[in-house]
Protein backbone atom coordinates (compact mmCIF):
# COMPACT_ATOMS: atom_id res chain seq x y z
CA UNK A 1 0.00 0.00 0.00
CA UNK A 2 3.11 2.33 0.08
CA UNK A 3 3.97 4.16 -3.16
CA UNK A 4 7.72 3.97 -4.10
CA UNK A 5 9.47 7.52 -3.80
CA UNK A 6 12.54 8.87 -5.60
CA UNK A 7 15.10 8.52 -3.29
CA UNK A 8 16.13 12.44 -3.66
CA UNK A 9 12.40 13.00 -1.95
CA UNK A 10 12.49 10.82 0.80
CA UNK A 11 13.63 12.64 3.82
CA UNK A 12 16.32 10.36 5.75
CA UNK A 13 14.01 10.68 9.44
CA UNK A 14 10.55 9.34 8.20
CA UNK A 15 11.10 8.03 4.99
CA UNK A 16 8.53 9.76 3.46
CA UNK A 17 7.78 11.96 1.08
CA UNK A 18 9.44 15.28 2.08
CA UNK A 19 7.55 18.36 3.11
CA UNK A 20 8.34 21.33 3.19
CA UNK A 21 11.89 19.88 2.13
CA UNK A 22 14.52 21.90 4.52
CA UNK A 23 18.07 22.00 2.77
CA UNK A 24 20.87 22.15 5.55
CA UNK A 25 24.53 23.53 5.40
CA UNK A 26 25.99 20.01 4.73
CA UNK A 27 23.69 19.36 2.00
CA UNK A 28 20.88 16.78 3.20
CA UNK A 29 17.43 17.09 2.62
CA UNK A 30 14.52 16.46 5.46
CA UNK A 31 10.61 17.31 6.27
CA UNK A 32 10.94 20.73 8.11
CA UNK A 33 9.17 19.19 11.04
CA UNK A 34 11.58 16.08 10.95
CA UNK A 35 14.80 17.80 10.85
CA UNK A 36 13.46 20.41 13.90
CA UNK A 37 12.28 17.59 16.02
CA UNK A 38 15.60 16.05 15.64
CA UNK A 39 17.86 19.30 16.41
CA UNK A 40 15.69 19.48 19.60
CA UNK A 41 15.63 16.49 21.07
CA UNK A 42 19.40 15.09 20.30
CA UNK A 43 22.73 16.80 20.17
CA UNK A 44 23.42 19.21 17.76
CA UNK A 45 24.33 16.85 14.13
CA UNK A 46 23.48 16.09 10.84
CA UNK A 47 21.15 12.69 11.63
CA UNK A 48 23.16 11.56 8.10
CA UNK A 49 26.39 12.82 8.51
CA UNK A 50 27.09 13.32 12.08
CA UNK A 51 28.78 17.13 11.00
CA UNK A 52 27.62 19.56 13.40
CA UNK A 53 24.65 21.48 13.07
CA UNK A 54 21.65 23.78 14.25
CA UNK A 55 18.83 25.62 13.44
CA UNK A 56 20.38 28.61 12.16
CA UNK A 57 21.91 26.04 9.62
CA UNK A 58 18.81 24.94 7.95
CA UNK A 59 17.50 26.22 4.66
CA UNK A 60 13.86 26.05 2.67
CA UNK A 61 14.53 24.42 -0.16
CA UNK A 62 11.85 25.96 -2.60
CA UNK A 63 13.19 24.21 -5.55
CA UNK A 64 12.83 20.66 -4.47
CA UNK A 65 9.51 21.52 -3.10
CA UNK A 66 8.14 22.51 -6.27
CA UNK A 67 9.52 19.64 -8.07
CA UNK A 68 7.70 17.24 -5.27
CA UNK A 69 4.41 19.07 -6.12
CA UNK A 70 4.60 18.30 -9.46
CA UNK A 71 5.10 15.00 -8.73
CA UNK A 72 2.18 13.14 -9.68
CA UNK A 73 1.72 8.92 -9.03
CA UNK A 74 -1.22 6.88 -9.82
CA UNK A 75 -2.86 4.74 -7.29
CA UNK A 76 -1.26 1.15 -7.31
CA UNK A 77 -4.40 -0.65 -6.51
CA UNK A 78 -6.58 -2.44 -8.79
CA UNK A 79 -9.77 -0.98 -9.78
CA UNK A 80 -8.73 2.55 -8.99
CA UNK A 81 -7.35 4.54 -11.43
CA UNK A 82 -6.52 7.65 -10.13
CA UNK A 83 -3.65 9.91 -10.64
CA UNK A 84 -2.63 11.46 -6.94
CA UNK A 85 -0.03 14.32 -6.39
CA UNK A 86 3.16 12.52 -4.73
CA UNK A 87 2.59 13.91 -1.09
CA UNK A 88 -0.70 13.21 -1.04
CA UNK A 89 -0.65 9.65 -1.99
CA UNK A 90 -0.26 8.14 1.73
CA UNK A 91 -3.47 9.94 2.27
CA UNK A 92 -5.46 8.97 -0.56
CA UNK A 93 -4.09 5.12 0.24
CA UNK A 94 -5.92 5.56 3.91
CA UNK A 95 -8.96 6.35 2.37
CA UNK A 96 -8.57 4.39 -0.98
CA UNK A 97 -12.31 2.74 -1.76
CA UNK A 98 -10.43 0.01 -3.55
CA UNK A 99 -7.91 -0.82 -0.44
CA UNK A 100 -8.15 -4.49 -0.04
CA UNK A 101 -7.45 -3.88 3.72
CA UNK A 102 -10.40 -1.09 3.55
CA UNK A 103 -12.67 -3.92 2.04
CA UNK A 104 -11.74 -7.01 4.31
CA UNK A 105 -11.00 -4.95 7.38
CA UNK A 106 -13.42 -3.39 9.84
CA UNK A 107 -14.66 -0.50 7.54
CA UNK A 108 -18.20 -2.14 8.07
CA UNK A 109 -18.25 -3.31 4.60
CA UNK A 110 -19.53 0.00 3.03
CA UNK A 111 -19.65 1.50 -0.57
CA UNK A 112 -16.50 4.08 -0.85
CA UNK A 113 -19.27 6.61 -1.93
CA UNK A 114 -21.23 6.05 1.42
CA UNK A 115 -19.90 9.55 2.98
CA UNK A 116 -22.04 10.97 0.53
CA UNK A 117 -25.61 8.40 0.97
CA UNK A 118 -24.73 5.39 -0.86
CA UNK A 119 -26.28 3.22 1.69
CA UNK A 120 -25.39 -0.39 0.01
CA UNK A 121 -23.04 -2.80 1.63
CA UNK A 122 -20.08 -5.06 -0.35
CA UNK A 123 -18.81 -8.38 0.84
CA UNK A 124 -15.67 -8.58 -1.03
CA UNK A 125 -13.78 -6.95 -4.13
CA UNK A 126 -15.75 -8.32 -7.14
CA UNK A 127 -19.18 -7.34 -5.55
CA UNK A 128 -17.54 -4.05 -5.03
CA UNK A 129 -16.55 -3.84 -8.90
CA UNK A 130 -19.85 -4.74 -9.68
CA UNK A 131 -21.37 -2.08 -7.53
CA UNK A 132 -19.62 0.50 -8.69
CA UNK A 133 -20.41 -0.76 -12.59
CA UNK A 134 -23.83 -0.60 -11.62
CA UNK A 135 -24.43 2.40 -9.59
CA UNK A 136 -22.45 5.19 -11.96
CA UNK A 137 -25.51 7.29 -12.60
CA UNK A 138 -26.60 6.79 -8.83
CA UNK A 139 -23.59 7.99 -7.29
CA UNK A 140 -23.03 10.73 -10.10
CA UNK A 141 -26.41 12.15 -8.87
CA UNK A 142 -25.15 11.90 -5.36
CA UNK A 143 -22.39 13.84 -6.19
CA UNK A 144 -23.98 16.46 -7.60
CA UNK A 145 -26.25 16.77 -5.05
CA UNK A 146 -23.80 17.21 -2.39
CA UNK A 147 -21.38 19.40 -4.67
CA UNK A 148 -24.13 21.59 -4.73
CA UNK A 149 -25.22 21.46 -0.68
CA UNK A 150 -21.12 22.16 -0.29
CA UNK A 151 -21.43 24.81 -2.22
CA UNK A 152 -24.52 26.71 -0.87
CA UNK A 153 -22.76 26.46 2.57
CA UNK A 154 -19.76 27.76 1.58
CA UNK A 155 -21.55 30.80 -0.40
CA UNK A 156 -23.75 31.72 3.00
CA UNK A 157 -20.27 31.99 5.02
CA UNK A 158 -17.85 33.50 2.60
CA UNK A 159 -20.94 35.95 0.89
CA UNK A 160 -19.50 38.87 2.75
CA UNK A 161 -16.52 38.28 1.68
CA UNK A 162 -16.95 37.29 -1.94
CA UNK A 163 -18.99 40.54 -2.31
CA UNK A 164 -16.07 42.27 -1.14
CA UNK A 165 -13.88 40.45 -3.62
CA UNK A 166 -16.03 41.24 -6.66
CA UNK A 167 -15.86 44.73 -5.74
CA UNK A 168 -12.43 45.14 -5.82
CA UNK A 169 -12.08 43.03 -9.54
CA UNK A 170 -14.84 46.05 -10.51
CA UNK A 171 -13.12 48.92 -9.37
CA UNK A 172 -9.22 48.43 -10.17
CA UNK A 173 -9.23 45.18 -12.66
CA UNK A 174 -5.48 45.79 -12.46
CA UNK A 175 -5.15 44.84 -9.08
CA UNK A 176 -5.16 40.75 -8.97
CA UNK A 177 -4.98 39.82 -5.47
CA UNK A 178 -3.39 36.95 -6.36
CA UNK A 179 -0.30 38.97 -7.16
CA UNK A 180 0.59 40.25 -4.25
CA UNK A 181 0.72 36.98 -2.71
CA UNK A 182 2.75 36.06 -5.85
CA UNK A 183 4.66 39.13 -4.92
CA UNK A 184 5.30 38.04 -1.47
CA UNK A 185 6.40 34.75 -2.39
CA UNK A 186 8.64 35.58 -5.05
CA UNK A 187 10.17 38.01 -2.27
CA UNK A 188 10.31 35.15 0.31
CA UNK A 189 12.03 32.91 -2.35
CA UNK A 190 14.44 36.12 -3.11
CA UNK A 191 15.52 37.04 0.38
CA UNK A 192 16.67 33.22 1.18
CA UNK A 193 18.71 33.14 -2.15
CA UNK A 194 20.08 36.36 -0.80
CA UNK A 195 20.60 35.45 2.59
CA UNK A 196 22.44 32.10 1.27
CA UNK A 197 24.91 34.10 -0.61
CA UNK A 198 25.51 36.15 2.02
CA UNK A 199 26.79 33.27 4.46
CA UNK A 200 28.93 32.88 1.69
CA UNK A 201 29.72 36.06 1.07
CA UNK A 202 30.57 36.37 4.98
CA UNK A 203 32.88 33.49 4.91
CA UNK A 204 34.76 34.96 2.22
CA UNK A 205 35.67 37.89 3.65
CA UNK A 206 36.42 35.84 6.82
CA UNK A 207 39.11 33.64 4.69
CA UNK A 208 40.36 37.20 3.25
CA UNK A 209 40.57 38.48 6.50
CA UNK A 210 43.13 35.78 7.56
CA UNK A 211 44.99 35.96 4.75
CA UNK A 212 45.52 39.38 4.85
CA UNK A 213 46.99 39.55 8.90
CA UNK A 214 48.96 37.16 7.42
CA UNK A 215 50.55 39.20 4.93
CA UNK A 216 50.36 41.96 7.46
CA UNK A 217 52.80 39.53 10.03
CA UNK A 218 54.96 38.99 6.96
CA UNK A 219 55.64 42.27 6.10
CA UNK A 220 56.47 43.57 9.45
CA UNK A 221 58.56 40.79 10.00
CA UNK A 222 60.52 41.61 6.37
CA UNK A 223 60.53 45.67 7.98
CA UNK A 224 62.25 44.49 10.68
CA UNK A 225 64.61 42.34 8.66
CA UNK A 226 65.31 45.33 6.23
CA UNK A 227 65.58 47.71 10.03
CA UNK A 228 68.61 45.20 10.84
CA UNK A 229 70.08 45.07 7.36
CA UNK A 230 70.42 48.92 7.40
CA UNK A 231 71.71 48.65 11.40
CA UNK A 232 74.39 46.27 10.32
CA UNK A 233 75.01 47.55 6.53
CA UNK A 234 76.05 51.04 8.59
CA UNK A 235 77.91 49.75 11.91
CA UNK A 236 80.23 47.32 9.04
CA UNK A 237 80.24 50.60 6.92
CA UNK A 238 81.63 52.12 9.68
CA UNK A 239 83.90 49.75 10.50
CA UNK A 240 85.17 49.82 7.10
CA UNK A 241 85.88 53.37 7.04
CA UNK A 242 88.02 53.10 9.99
CA UNK A 243 90.43 50.95 7.85
CA UNK A 244 90.33 52.89 5.01
CA UNK A 245 90.44 56.26 6.47
CA UNK A 246 94.46 56.07 5.77
CA UNK A 247 95.93 57.59 8.68
CA UNK A 248 93.21 60.36 8.61
CA UNK A 249 90.56 60.85 11.51
CA UNK A 250 88.31 63.74 11.77
CA UNK A 251 87.18 63.38 15.34
CA UNK A 252 84.13 65.14 15.87
CA UNK A 253 83.40 65.96 19.24
CA UNK A 254 79.73 66.57 20.45
CA UNK A 255 78.29 67.07 23.28
CA UNK A 256 81.45 69.38 24.06
CA UNK A 257 80.34 71.50 27.50
CA UNK A 258 79.01 68.68 29.07
CA UNK A 259 81.96 66.38 28.38
CA UNK A 260 84.24 69.36 29.56
CA UNK A 261 82.62 69.47 32.90
CA UNK A 262 83.00 66.09 33.89
CA UNK A 263 86.67 66.19 32.36
CA UNK A 264 87.28 69.46 34.62
CA UNK A 265 85.47 67.90 37.46
CA UNK A 266 88.12 64.81 37.34
CA UNK A 267 91.18 66.03 35.45
CA UNK A 268 93.02 63.19 34.16
CA UNK A 269 91.02 60.50 35.06
CA UNK A 270 87.70 61.85 32.39
CA UNK A 271 89.53 60.41 29.07
CA UNK A 272 87.62 60.70 25.71
CA UNK A 273 88.42 58.50 23.02
CA UNK A 274 88.35 57.78 19.54
CA UNK A 275 87.76 54.56 18.00
CA UNK A 276 90.75 52.17 16.64
CA UNK A 277 91.59 53.77 12.74
CA UNK A 278 94.09 52.43 10.89
CA UNK A 279 97.22 53.86 9.47
CA UNK A 280 96.58 52.14 6.07
CA UNK A 281 94.53 48.96 5.39
CA UNK A 282 96.68 46.60 6.91
CA UNK A 283 98.61 49.19 8.51
CA UNK A 284 98.66 50.28 12.11
CA UNK A 285 95.82 50.81 14.30
CA UNK A 286 95.92 53.51 16.34
CA UNK A 287 93.17 55.93 18.40
CA UNK A 288 93.30 59.51 19.95
CA UNK A 289 92.35 60.57 23.46
CA UNK A 290 91.31 63.58 24.95
CA UNK A 291 91.48 64.99 28.72
CA UNK A 292 91.99 67.65 31.14
CA UNK A 293 95.72 68.48 31.81
CA UNK A 294 96.53 68.24 35.88
CA UNK A 295 95.86 72.28 36.24
CA UNK A 296 92.59 71.85 34.41
CA UNK A 297 93.71 74.66 32.25
CA UNK A 298 94.83 72.94 29.18
CA UNK A 299 93.48 70.36 26.58
CA UNK A 300 95.37 67.71 26.57
CA UNK A 301 95.82 65.42 23.32
CA UNK A 302 97.25 61.83 22.88
CA UNK A 303 97.90 58.96 20.07
CA UNK A 304 97.76 55.47 21.93
CA UNK A 305 99.30 52.83 19.37
CA UNK A 306 96.13 49.65 19.80
CA UNK A 307 96.60 46.01 19.60
CA UNK A 308 95.68 45.65 15.45
CA UNK A 309 94.80 42.69 12.89
CA UNK A 310 98.09 43.31 11.25
CA UNK A 311 100.42 43.72 14.01
CA UNK A 312 102.00 40.57 13.08
CA UNK A 313 103.08 41.69 9.44
CA UNK A 314 104.29 45.22 10.45
CA UNK A 315 107.97 46.80 11.92
CA UNK A 316 107.72 47.94 15.23
CA UNK A 317 108.22 49.84 16.77
CA UNK A 318 106.06 52.19 14.66
CA UNK A 319 107.60 55.01 12.73
CA UNK A 320 106.20 57.97 11.04
CA UNK A 321 104.43 61.49 11.36
CA UNK A 322 101.48 62.26 13.70
CA UNK A 323 99.77 65.91 12.98
CA UNK A 324 96.78 66.78 15.44
CA UNK A 325 95.29 70.07 14.59
CA UNK A 326 92.05 71.75 16.44
CA UNK A 327 89.66 72.99 13.71
CA UNK A 328 88.38 76.17 13.43
CA UNK A 329 84.83 76.09 12.37
CA UNK A 330 84.93 79.66 10.50
CA UNK A 331 88.63 80.70 9.99
CA UNK A 332 91.02 78.38 8.63
CA UNK A 333 93.83 80.51 9.26
CA UNK A 334 93.15 80.06 13.48
CA UNK A 335 93.44 76.38 13.27
CA UNK A 336 95.78 74.62 15.84
CA UNK A 337 98.44 72.19 14.52
CA UNK A 338 101.62 70.32 15.97
CA UNK A 339 103.17 68.00 14.03
CA UNK A 340 105.24 65.41 15.89
CA UNK A 341 107.99 62.81 14.61
CA UNK A 342 107.52 59.49 16.23
CA UNK A 343 111.17 58.38 18.42
CA UNK A 344 112.17 55.12 18.51
CA UNK A 345 113.00 55.38 22.00
CA UNK A 346 109.55 56.04 23.47
CA UNK A 347 107.03 53.22 25.03
CA UNK A 348 104.60 54.79 23.00
CA UNK A 349 104.95 53.72 19.78
CA UNK A 350 106.21 49.71 20.94
CA UNK A 351 103.75 46.82 19.67
CA UNK A 352 100.51 46.90 22.16
CA UNK A 353 100.85 43.12 23.80
CA UNK A 354 98.68 41.07 25.64
CA UNK A 355 98.25 40.98 28.99
CA UNK A 356 99.56 44.29 29.61
CA UNK A 357 98.38 46.58 32.67
CA UNK A 358 96.74 49.11 30.00
CA UNK A 359 93.25 49.02 29.43
CA UNK A 360 91.96 45.92 28.75
CA UNK A 361 88.47 46.80 26.75
CA UNK A 362 90.64 49.19 24.12
CA UNK A 363 93.87 47.02 24.29
CA UNK A 364 95.33 49.64 23.35
CA UNK A 365 99.19 50.83 24.38
CA UNK A 366 99.16 52.45 28.07
CA UNK A 367 101.82 54.58 27.20
CA UNK A 368 100.32 57.79 24.69
CA UNK A 369 102.50 60.25 22.90
CA UNK A 370 101.03 63.74 22.28
CA UNK A 371 100.51 66.55 24.49
CA UNK A 372 99.46 67.24 27.69
CA UNK A 373 98.91 70.99 26.99
CA UNK A 374 97.95 71.04 23.60
CA UNK A 375 95.49 74.32 24.32
CA UNK A 376 94.57 76.14 26.90
CA UNK A 377 90.59 75.34 27.25
CA UNK A 378 90.00 79.78 27.90
CA UNK A 379 91.28 79.88 24.05
CA UNK A 380 89.07 77.10 23.49
CA UNK A 381 86.03 78.69 24.48
CA UNK A 382 86.74 82.13 23.73
CA UNK A 383 88.04 81.92 20.41
CA UNK A 384 85.33 80.62 18.87
CA UNK A 385 86.28 76.79 18.31
CA UNK A 386 82.76 75.56 19.77
CA UNK A 387 80.48 75.32 17.37
CA UNK A 388 76.78 73.47 18.10
CA UNK A 389 78.34 72.33 20.94
CA UNK A 390 80.84 70.42 19.51
CA UNK A 391 84.84 71.06 18.43
CA UNK A 392 86.33 69.09 15.55
CA UNK A 393 90.05 67.82 16.09
CA UNK A 394 91.99 66.01 13.04
CA UNK A 395 94.46 63.37 13.53
CA UNK A 396 96.71 62.16 10.60
CA UNK A 397 99.08 58.82 11.11
CA UNK A 398 101.73 58.85 8.00
CA UNK A 399 104.17 55.94 8.33
CA UNK A 400 107.56 56.40 6.93
CA UNK B 1 1.96 4.63 19.39
CA UNK B 2 2.81 7.79 17.48
CA UNK B 3 2.40 7.97 13.98
CA UNK B 4 5.75 8.74 12.73
CA UNK B 5 7.28 5.79 14.26
CA UNK B 6 4.84 3.30 12.86
CA UNK B 7 4.87 4.74 9.92
CA UNK B 8 8.97 4.77 9.61
CA UNK B 9 8.87 1.01 11.18
CA UNK B 10 6.07 0.35 8.08
CA UNK B 11 8.54 1.69 5.48
CA UNK B 12 11.65 0.11 7.03
CA UNK B 13 9.91 -3.19 6.72
CA UNK B 14 9.77 -2.59 2.99
CA UNK B 15 13.35 -1.69 2.72
CA UNK B 16 15.06 -4.48 4.85
CA UNK B 17 12.31 -6.73 2.67
CA UNK B 18 13.70 -5.97 -0.72
CA UNK B 19 17.41 -5.67 0.40
CA UNK B 20 20.19 -7.85 -0.71
CA UNK B 21 21.44 -8.74 2.88
CA UNK B 22 18.06 -10.81 2.83
CA UNK B 23 18.74 -12.51 -0.72
CA UNK B 24 21.79 -13.61 1.33
CA UNK B 25 20.14 -14.69 4.39
CA UNK B 26 22.17 -12.81 6.74
CA UNK B 27 20.05 -10.27 8.43
CA UNK B 28 16.01 -10.57 8.68
CA UNK B 29 13.14 -8.43 10.78
CA UNK B 30 9.86 -10.20 11.67
CA UNK B 31 6.95 -8.28 13.46
CA UNK B 32 5.70 -9.93 16.68
CA UNK B 33 1.70 -9.71 16.83
CA UNK B 34 0.10 -5.99 15.48
CA UNK B 35 2.21 -3.77 16.76
CA UNK B 36 4.98 -2.18 15.59
CA UNK B 37 6.42 -1.84 18.63
CA UNK B 38 7.74 -4.97 19.43
CA UNK B 39 10.20 -6.86 16.36
CA UNK B 40 12.50 -10.08 15.93
CA UNK B 41 15.66 -9.70 14.04
CA UNK B 42 17.81 -12.72 13.29
CA UNK B 43 21.66 -12.36 11.93
CA UNK B 44 23.67 -14.92 10.70
CA UNK B 45 27.16 -15.04 12.22
CA UNK B 46 29.65 -13.86 10.17
CA UNK B 47 31.50 -15.44 7.83
CA UNK B 48 35.39 -16.53 9.22
CA UNK B 49 34.70 -15.73 12.83
CA UNK B 50 33.37 -18.06 15.73
CA UNK B 51 29.82 -17.24 15.13
CA UNK B 52 30.02 -18.57 11.55
CA UNK B 53 26.92 -21.06 10.73
CA UNK B 54 24.89 -19.67 13.99
CA UNK B 55 21.56 -18.06 13.64
CA UNK B 56 21.09 -14.93 16.07
CA UNK B 57 17.84 -13.74 17.41
CA UNK B 58 17.46 -10.18 18.86
CA UNK B 59 14.97 -8.47 20.47
CA UNK B 60 13.69 -5.13 19.35
CA UNK B 61 11.56 -2.27 20.77
CA UNK B 62 10.57 0.44 19.33
CA UNK B 63 10.08 3.72 21.31
CA UNK B 64 7.63 5.77 20.63
CA UNK B 65 10.39 8.55 20.29
CA UNK B 66 11.70 6.29 17.18
CA UNK B 67 13.47 7.26 14.84
CA UNK B 68 14.65 10.69 17.07
CA UNK B 69 15.69 7.87 19.84
CA UNK B 70 17.84 4.28 18.68
CA UNK B 71 15.64 1.13 19.27
CA UNK B 72 16.17 -0.84 22.56
CA UNK B 73 17.87 -4.04 21.14
CA UNK B 74 18.98 -7.23 22.83
CA UNK B 75 20.43 -10.66 21.98
CA UNK B 76 17.85 -13.39 23.01
CA UNK B 77 20.58 -15.76 21.98
CA UNK B 78 23.14 -16.69 24.26
CA UNK B 79 26.48 -15.33 22.53
CA UNK B 80 29.91 -15.20 24.22
CA UNK B 81 31.30 -11.89 23.21
CA UNK B 82 33.14 -9.16 24.70
CA UNK B 83 30.77 -6.32 23.44
CA UNK B 84 27.43 -8.26 24.52
CA UNK B 85 26.33 -9.58 28.30
CA UNK B 86 26.97 -13.58 28.36
CA UNK B 87 24.08 -13.30 30.61
CA UNK B 88 21.60 -10.72 29.74
CA UNK B 89 22.14 -9.80 26.20
CA UNK B 90 22.94 -6.81 26.79
CA UNK B 91 24.66 -4.72 23.82
CA UNK B 92 27.26 -2.26 24.00
CA UNK B 93 27.25 -0.34 21.10
CA UNK B 94 27.75 3.39 20.55
CA UNK B 95 24.97 4.00 17.79
CA UNK B 96 22.33 2.21 20.13
CA UNK B 97 23.53 4.73 22.63
CA UNK B 98 24.62 8.58 22.22
CA UNK B 99 25.77 7.88 18.79
CA UNK B 100 22.08 7.50 17.48
CA UNK B 101 21.29 9.55 14.35
CA UNK B 102 17.81 9.94 13.39
CA UNK B 103 19.22 8.44 9.73
CA UNK B 104 20.22 5.30 11.00
CA UNK B 105 17.66 2.20 10.09
CA UNK B 106 16.68 -1.54 11.71
CA UNK B 107 18.75 -2.51 8.86
CA UNK B 108 21.81 -0.74 9.59
CA UNK B 109 21.40 -1.18 13.12
CA UNK B 110 21.29 -5.30 12.32
CA UNK B 111 24.40 -4.54 9.92
CA UNK B 112 26.08 -2.85 12.67
CA UNK B 113 26.08 -5.35 14.84
CA UNK B 114 27.20 -8.09 12.46
CA UNK B 115 29.77 -6.00 11.96
CA UNK B 116 30.44 -6.10 15.70
CA UNK B 117 30.29 -9.81 15.78
CA UNK B 118 33.34 -9.90 13.56
CA UNK B 119 35.16 -7.34 15.22
CA UNK B 120 34.76 -7.48 18.72
CA UNK B 121 36.01 -3.90 20.79
CA UNK B 122 37.54 -5.46 24.17
CA UNK B 123 38.50 -1.98 25.51
CA UNK B 124 34.63 -0.85 25.86
CA UNK B 125 33.43 -4.25 26.96
CA UNK B 126 30.24 -5.09 28.00
CA UNK B 127 31.15 -8.63 29.71
CA UNK B 128 34.26 -8.12 31.25
CA UNK B 129 34.92 -11.47 31.47
CA UNK B 130 34.69 -11.86 27.68
CA UNK B 131 36.35 -9.39 27.30
CA UNK B 132 39.71 -10.51 29.68
CA UNK B 133 39.47 -13.72 27.57
CA UNK B 134 39.50 -12.38 24.76
CA UNK B 135 42.26 -10.49 25.11
CA UNK B 136 44.54 -13.04 27.05
CA UNK B 137 43.90 -16.26 25.60
CA UNK B 138 42.50 -15.59 22.06
CA UNK B 139 42.44 -19.10 20.83
CA UNK B 140 40.47 -20.50 24.47
CA UNK B 141 37.74 -17.51 23.81
CA UNK B 142 37.52 -18.61 20.05
CA UNK B 143 36.72 -22.17 21.22
CA UNK B 144 34.12 -20.88 23.64
CA UNK B 145 32.31 -18.86 21.54
CA UNK B 146 32.29 -21.29 18.72
CA UNK B 147 30.92 -23.88 20.89
CA UNK B 148 28.49 -21.15 22.28
CA UNK B 149 27.33 -20.94 18.75
CA UNK B 150 27.07 -24.50 18.50
CA UNK B 151 25.25 -25.30 21.45
CA UNK B 152 22.82 -21.97 21.41
CA UNK B 153 23.03 -20.92 17.39
CA UNK B 154 23.09 -24.10 16.03
CA UNK B 155 26.45 -23.16 14.55
CA UNK B 156 28.43 -26.50 13.44
CA UNK B 157 31.37 -26.77 15.68
CA UNK B 158 31.15 -29.89 18.45
CA UNK B 159 33.44 -29.56 20.96
CA UNK B 160 33.48 -33.18 22.62
CA UNK B 161 36.35 -32.13 25.30
CA UNK B 162 33.78 -29.20 26.38
CA UNK B 163 31.27 -31.41 26.46
CA UNK B 164 32.56 -33.70 29.08
CA UNK B 165 33.92 -31.07 31.38
CA UNK B 166 29.72 -29.62 31.09
CA UNK B 167 28.33 -33.26 31.91
CA UNK B 168 30.84 -34.10 34.63
CA UNK B 169 29.33 -30.84 36.41
CA UNK B 170 26.29 -31.75 35.72
CA UNK B 171 26.71 -34.73 37.33
CA UNK B 172 27.71 -32.97 40.47
CA UNK B 173 23.99 -31.72 40.36
CA UNK B 174 24.86 -28.35 38.19
CA UNK B 175 22.71 -27.23 36.05
CA UNK B 176 23.78 -27.32 32.29
CA UNK B 177 23.94 -23.66 31.73
CA UNK B 178 25.21 -22.55 34.82
CA UNK B 179 28.11 -24.99 34.22
CA UNK B 180 28.51 -24.07 31.00
CA UNK B 181 28.58 -20.43 32.02
CA UNK B 182 31.33 -21.42 35.39
CA UNK B 183 33.82 -23.70 32.61
CA UNK B 184 33.45 -20.75 29.87
CA UNK B 185 34.01 -18.25 32.55
CA UNK B 186 37.42 -20.18 33.86
CA UNK B 187 39.04 -21.08 30.65
CA UNK B 188 37.04 -24.56 31.28
CA UNK B 189 39.33 -24.79 34.14
CA UNK B 190 36.95 -27.82 35.94
CA UNK B 191 39.08 -27.47 38.90
CA UNK B 192 38.59 -23.83 39.10
CA UNK B 193 35.40 -24.09 37.84
CA UNK B 194 34.09 -26.33 40.02
CA UNK B 195 35.68 -24.28 43.39
CA UNK B 196 33.83 -21.22 42.26
CA UNK B 197 29.96 -23.30 42.06
CA UNK B 198 30.67 -24.63 45.04
CA UNK B 199 32.14 -22.07 47.45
Amino acid sequence: MLSLIDPRFECSICLNCLKNPMLTRCGHRFCSECITTWLKRKSQICPIDLLPLTIEGLFPDNYTKREIDEQKVACLNTGCDVTIPLLEADQHYASCGFNKNQINGLSDNLCPFHLIGCKDTIKDKNELSNHLVMSVHRHITLLTKSHIDFMNKFQIRDGARSKALEATQMWDADKDPNSEKALLCNLYERIVVLEQSNIEKDKDIERLNQKNAIKDKDIEQLSQMVNNLIVKFEQSQNAMLLITCNGVYIWRFENFMESLKSMREKPLQTQYYTPGFYTSSAGYKVCGRINMSTDNRNLSLFIHMMRGDYDDTLIWPFSGHITLSLIHPTNPTQNICLKMQSSAESEAFRRCSFGSIGNEVLSLNPRAFGYTEFVAIDEVLQNGFVKNDSIVIKIIVECI
Amino acid sequence: MNNIATQRIKREFKEVIKSEELAKCSIKVDLIGDSYTELKGEIAGPPDTPYEGGTFFLEIKVPETYPFNPPKVRFMTKIWHPNISSVTGAICLDILKDQWAAAMTLRTVLLSLQALMAAAEPDDPQDAVVAKQYKEYPEIFAKTASHWTNVYAGGPNKNSDFDTKIQRLIDMGIERDQARGALSTYNWDLERATEQLFS
